[in-house]
C-alpha cells in the first residue's frame, strides 16, 4: 500500500466534492425533505419574505434579468426575459408551471432536487407567481418517480399549513396555490406546450408557436413554465444578489450546472459545478477518470437531443454556447462517457429508437423522418449500407431539423449528426468494411478461434446453436453461418482462444 | 397560519437544534433515503438505527433522513454529526454495519474507520 | 405505434370499484383538467383502463369517449388490457428459438389457454413472447415476473405454472 493513502471521514473532503459548487443541490442530502422546518432552517422562504416585503414585482425579474440565469432544462432560454415577458402579456388569470418531467435517459437532477429539497421548488414557483402576477401553479411529473410525488405532495400540504401557500399568504395579502399533475409516461411531455396540453387533459401532442406560452399558454392563459433546476436557483439568487450569481460561469452561461455523470467513468453520481468547467476536470477530477484504464472516446451530453464531444475538444469549458457550437447540446444535464469499446454508431442508434418510440406522431418529420432514419442506421450496422446511403441519411437529418414541429423532432437527428461530424471513421468502416471497429454491432462481428485453442470441447458444449466443431486436443472452428453472435464461447474458453474479429 | 416573525422564530430554533451555528445538543444520524438510496439498501439500515437507539435506551440521538447526496456508488450512505466534531460518512453500508457504528461511534466516541471512504 | 389490442376478457368490476371510482370522479368534476386524474384514478382502481370504465368517466366528466380513448392510447402508461398479476414471459430470440422456446411458447399457450400477449380470464397470468434477453447461455429462458429460467424444457412448463400456484 502506498503511504499516500489517507483516511478521509467525511465526503466533503473528497475530490469528488471538492470541484463542485452546490446552488441549486445545496439543501439535498443536508436536510430531512419531509420537514419544513429543517428547510426555514437553511434559510428557506426567507426569499420569499424578502420579495414580498421588500420588492416589487419588476425589481424581482430584474434581479432574475441581471443573474443571467438561463434555462436549465436543456433550451438555455434566459428565465428573467420570459418571465418579463409573461408579466407583460395582459390577461385575467395567469400560471406558473414546473417541468418535472425528466424523461432524458440517464438525467435525474430533477428528481435529486424533489426528493431533497421540494421546498425550493414551491418557494421559487411561489416567487415567480408574485413577479408575473399568477396566483396557481402546477407541478408537472412523471408517475415513475414516486417518491418525489409523496415528498413534493408532503411539502406542499406543510406549506399550506404554514400558510406559506394558499390565500393571504403570512398576512400579507398575496395568494398562490400549488397543485401536482402526474405524468402517464408520454416523453414528448418534457415539450412546454405538449406538457401544458397534458395538464389540459388531453394528448399530449405539442402546439405549434407561436402563440407562445407567454402570451397563450396553459388553458390559453399567460404562463411561465421553467424546469425544477431552474427553480432551485431562484431563491438564492433573491437573498445572495445577481452580482453572486453572476460573478460564477462564462460569459453567456452563469451560475452553476448539475450534471449526473455516468457511463464509464469511476464515480458515477450528481455533481454540481461551476459554468465553465472543462470537461477535463469533470471526467478525470470529479469523475475519477475511466475504469479499467481504457481510453476516453466520448462524452455525451444532452440525452436523445444532444450529441457527443471527442477526445479533441476535452479541454472544452462546458458551457451553453461552447456545446451548441461543437454540435452538442446542453440538455437537461445527462453526461454519459464512452469509452474505446463503445461503437458511436450503436449510440446514435440506442438514442434514434428512443426517439422514434417517443414520437408522439402528431407532425409527419418527426413521425415518419425518425423511423427512416432508424432504418438507415440499422442498414449501417447490419452491413448492408453504401456510400449514397451515407449522404442521403445525412440530408434527411437537416430536413427532420427544419421541419418538425417540436424540440423532440427538431433535436432527434442530432446524436447522428454529432457522432457522423466527429467519428465519420467509425461509420466508413460500417459501410465500406463492413467492420465494426469497438465489436459492438452484431451482424458485423465475428468471433474466431485462434491456435491458443486446446481442443477442450467447452465452447461446443456451451453454444447455444452448436456452430462449433472439432475434435478433442485439436483447433476448433465456428461456422460462420450457423453462429448467433451471443459470445457464450469466448466467455466459457479457458485459453482466451476466442476472439472479435 | 404562520406569520413573518413566527417562520423567523422557527428558523432560530431549528438552527439551533441541528447545530448549524453552534454546536447543537444532540447528536444526529442521517440516512440518505432517496430513491436511489432505498433501491440500494437504505431502509432497512434507517430502522435499525431507529431500533438500536430506541432498544438501548439512548438519549440525545436522533435519526434523521436526508436526499441524495450525490454520490450513487456509496449509497447506502449514512452521515453522523456529533456536536462539536467533524461530520463522518460511513459509505456502503448494511443493517449489520449498525451496532458496530452504535457502539463504537456513538457510545464510544470512535469512528468505525472500515466503514469511511480510503482515498488515495 | 403498435396497433391497439382490445382485450377479450370480460369486464368484472366490483361495486366498491365502482363506488371508489365515482366518489374520485366527484371530487374532480370542478378541477380543471380533470381527464388525466381521472385515467390515472381508475387504472390504479381498476389495474386497467375497461371500456366500461371509460363510459362512466365519459358520463361524469362530460367528456366524449373518443377524447377519453384518445387520451388514454396516447400514454403508454394506461393499460386498455388487463395485466396478469403473474408475468410469463418467453425468449424467442435465436438462441432460444433453436433450443425450442417456441414449443416452450405453445405449451404455455396450451396450458393457460391464451394467446401470446393475452391475460388469462381469471387475470392472473399473462403471457408475452420477448426479444433476446441476453442469457443465450441459457437458452431457452423463461422469466416469470423477475425470476429467470434457464434450459427450459416442454416437460418443464407444468412444474413452472406450479410453483407459482
Amino acid at each position: 500500500m502506498s503511504k499516500n493513502v489517507s483516511s478521509v471521514t467525511s465526503l466533503n473532503d473528497t475530490a469528488f466534492y471538492k470541484n463542485q459548487y452546490r446552488i441549486a443541490l445545496r439543501n439535498c442530502g443536508i436536510i430531512d425533505p419531509e420537514n419544513i422546518d429543517e428547510y426555514i432552517a437553511y434559510d428557506g422562504y426567507k426569499a420569499l419574505i424578502k420579495a414580498y416585503s421588500s420588492m416589487t414585482p419588476q425589481e424581482v425579474i430584474d434581479v432574475i434579468k441581471a443573474s443571467g440565469l438561463r434555462g436549465r432544462g436543456g433550451g438555455g432560454f434566459p428565465t428573467g426575459t420570459k418571465w418579463q415577458f409573461t408579466k407583460n402579456s395582459v390577461g385575467d388569470k395567469k400560471f406558473v408551471c414546473c417541468n418535472a418531467d425528466e424523461g432524458d435517459p440517464g438525467a435525474f437532477m430533477d428528481r435529486a432536487v424533489m426528493e431533497g429539497d421540494p421546498h425550493a421548488v414551491i418557494e421559487a414557483m411561489t416567487i415567480a407567481g408574485y413577479a408575473i402576477g399568477a396566483d396557481q401553479g402546477y407541478v408537472y411529473i412523471r408517475a415513475e418517480y414516486p417518491l418525489a410525488v409523496k415528498r413534493l405532495q408532503i411539502a406542499i400540504n406543510q406549506a399550506k399549513e404554514y400558510g406559506l401557500l394558499g390565500k393571504n399568504i403570512l398576512n400579507t395579502g398575496y395568494n398562490f396555490d400549488l397543485e401536482i399533475r402526474l405524468g402517464s409516461g408520454a416523453f414528448v411531455c418534457g415539450e412546454e406546450t405538449a406538457l401544458m396540453n397534458s395538464i389540459e387533459g388531453k394528448r399530449g401532442e405539442p402546439r405549434p408557436r407561436p402563440p407562445f406560452p407567454a402570451v397563450k399558454g396553459l388553458f390559453a392563459k399567460p404562463t411561465v413554465l421553467n424546469n425544477v433546476e431552474t427553480y432551485a436557483n431562484i431563491a438564492q439568487i433573491i437573498l445572495n444578489g445577481a452580482e453572486w450569481f453572476s460573478s460564477m460561469g462564462t460569459v453567456k452561461s452563469k451560475g452553476t450546472k448539475v450534471f449526473a455523470l455516468g457511463g464509464k467513468i469511476v464515480n458515477t453520481g450528481l455533481v454540481e459545478i461551476p459554468m465553465g468547467t472543462t470537461l477535463r476536470t469533470i471526467i478525470e477530477e470529479i469523475g475519477g477518470g475511466i475504469p479499467g484504464g481504457k481510453k476516453f472516446k466520448a462524452a455525451q451530453t444532452g440525452g436523445p437531443s444532444g450529441g457527443c464531444i471527442p477526445p479533441e475538444h476535452f479541454d472544452i469549458e462546458i458551457d451553453y454556447d461552447n456545446l451548441i457550437a461543437i454540435g452538442s447540446m446542453m440538455g437537461s444535464g445527462g453526461l454519459i462517457v464512452m469509452d474505446e469499446d463503445n461503437c458511436m454508431v450503436d449510440i446514435a442508434k440506442f438514442f434514434l429508437e428512443f426517439t422514434q418510440e417517443e414520437s408522439c406522431g402528431k407532425c409527419t418529420p418527426c413521425r415518419i423522418g425518425t423511423q427512416r432514419l432508424l432504418e438507415y442506421l440499422e442498414k449501417i450496422t447490419s452491413g448492408n449500407a453504401d456510400m449514397q446511403d451515407l449522404e442521403d441519411m445525412e440530408s434527411l437529418c437537416y430536413y427532420i431539423k427544419d421541419n418538425a414541429l417540436c424540440g423532440l423532432g427538431q433535436t432527434a437527428p442530432n446524436p447522428v449528426l454529432s457522432t457522423m461530424r466527429y467519428f465519420k471513421d467509425e461509420y466508413l468502416a460500417h459501410v465500406r468494411d463492413k467492420k465494426c471497429p469497438a465489436g459492438v454491432c452484431k451482424k458485423l462481428l465475428k468471433f474466431i478461434i485462434t491456435d491458443a485453442c486446446k481442443g477442450c470441447t467447452l465452447c461446443a458444449k456451451k453454444c447455444p446453436v452448436g456452430a462449433i466443431s472439432g475434435t478433442v486436443k485439436n483447433v476448433h472452428t465456428i461456422d460462420q453461418a450457423k453462429c448467433i453472435k451471443c459470445g457464450v464461447c469466448m466467455e466459457s474458453c479457458k485459453f482466451s482462444a476466442i476472439i472479435k474479429g | 397560519m404562520k406569520t413573518i416573525e413566527e417562520i423567523y422564530q422557527i428558523r432560530e430554533k431549528t438552527r439551533k437544534k441541528l447545530g448549524v451555528d453552534a454546536p447543537a445538543s444532540e447528536t444526529r444520524i442521517v440516512v440518505g433515503l432517496a430513491t436511489c438510496g432505498v433501491a440500494s439498501g437504505a431502509k432497512p439500515v434507517y430502522d435499525a438505527f431507529k431500533k438500536a437507539i430506541k432498544e438501548n435506551k439512548i438519549k440525545k440521538v436522533t435519526v434523521g433522513q436526508a436526499g441524495c447526496i450525490g454520490m450513487c456508488k456509496f449509497e447506502p450512505l449514512v452521515q453522523v454529526f456529533v456536536p462539536g466534531q467533524p461530520v463522518v460518512t460511513y459509505v456502503n453500508i448494511g443493517a449489520d454495519a449498525v451496532s458496530q457504528i452504535i457502539e463504537e461511534h456513538i457510545l464510544g466516541g470512535k469512528p468505525v474507520a472500515k466503514y469511511t471512504i480510503t482515498q488515495e | 405505434m403498435s396497433k391497439i389490442k382490445l382485450t377479450k376478457v370480460a369486464f368484472k368490476g366490483t361495486t366498491a370499484q365502482e363506488k371508489a371510482l365515482r366518489t374520485k370522479l366527484a371530487e374532480l368534476k370542478s378541477v380543471e383538467g380533470a381527464l388525466m386524474p381521472a385515467l390515472q384514478a381508475a387504472q390504479n382502481i381498476y389495474g386497467y383502463l375497461p371500456i366500461e370504465v371509460q363510459r362512466i368517466i365519459s358520463e361524469t366528466l362530460d367528456i366524449s369517449m373518443e377524447e377519453i380513448f384518445g387520451v388514454a392510447t396516447f400514454y403508454s402508461q394506461f393499460s386498455l388490457n388487463p395485466q396478469g398479476k403473474i408475468q410469463i414471459s418467453v425468449c424467442l430470440g435465436t438462441a432460444c428459438y433453436v433450443k425450442g422456446s417456441g414449443d416452450v411458447l405453445d405449451k404455455f399457450k396450451e396450458n393457460l389457454k391464451i394467446d401470446a400477449g393475452d391475460v388469462t380470464g381469471d387475470g392472473k397470468y399473462s403471457l408475452v413472447a420477448t426479444r433476446c434477453i441476453g442469457c443465450c447461455g441459457l437458452a431457452p429462458v423463461v422469466t416469470v415476473n423477475e425470476k429467470v429460467y434457464g434450459k427450459v424444457t416442454v416437460d418443464d412448463v407444468a412444474n413452472i405454472l406450479a410453483e407459482t400456484k
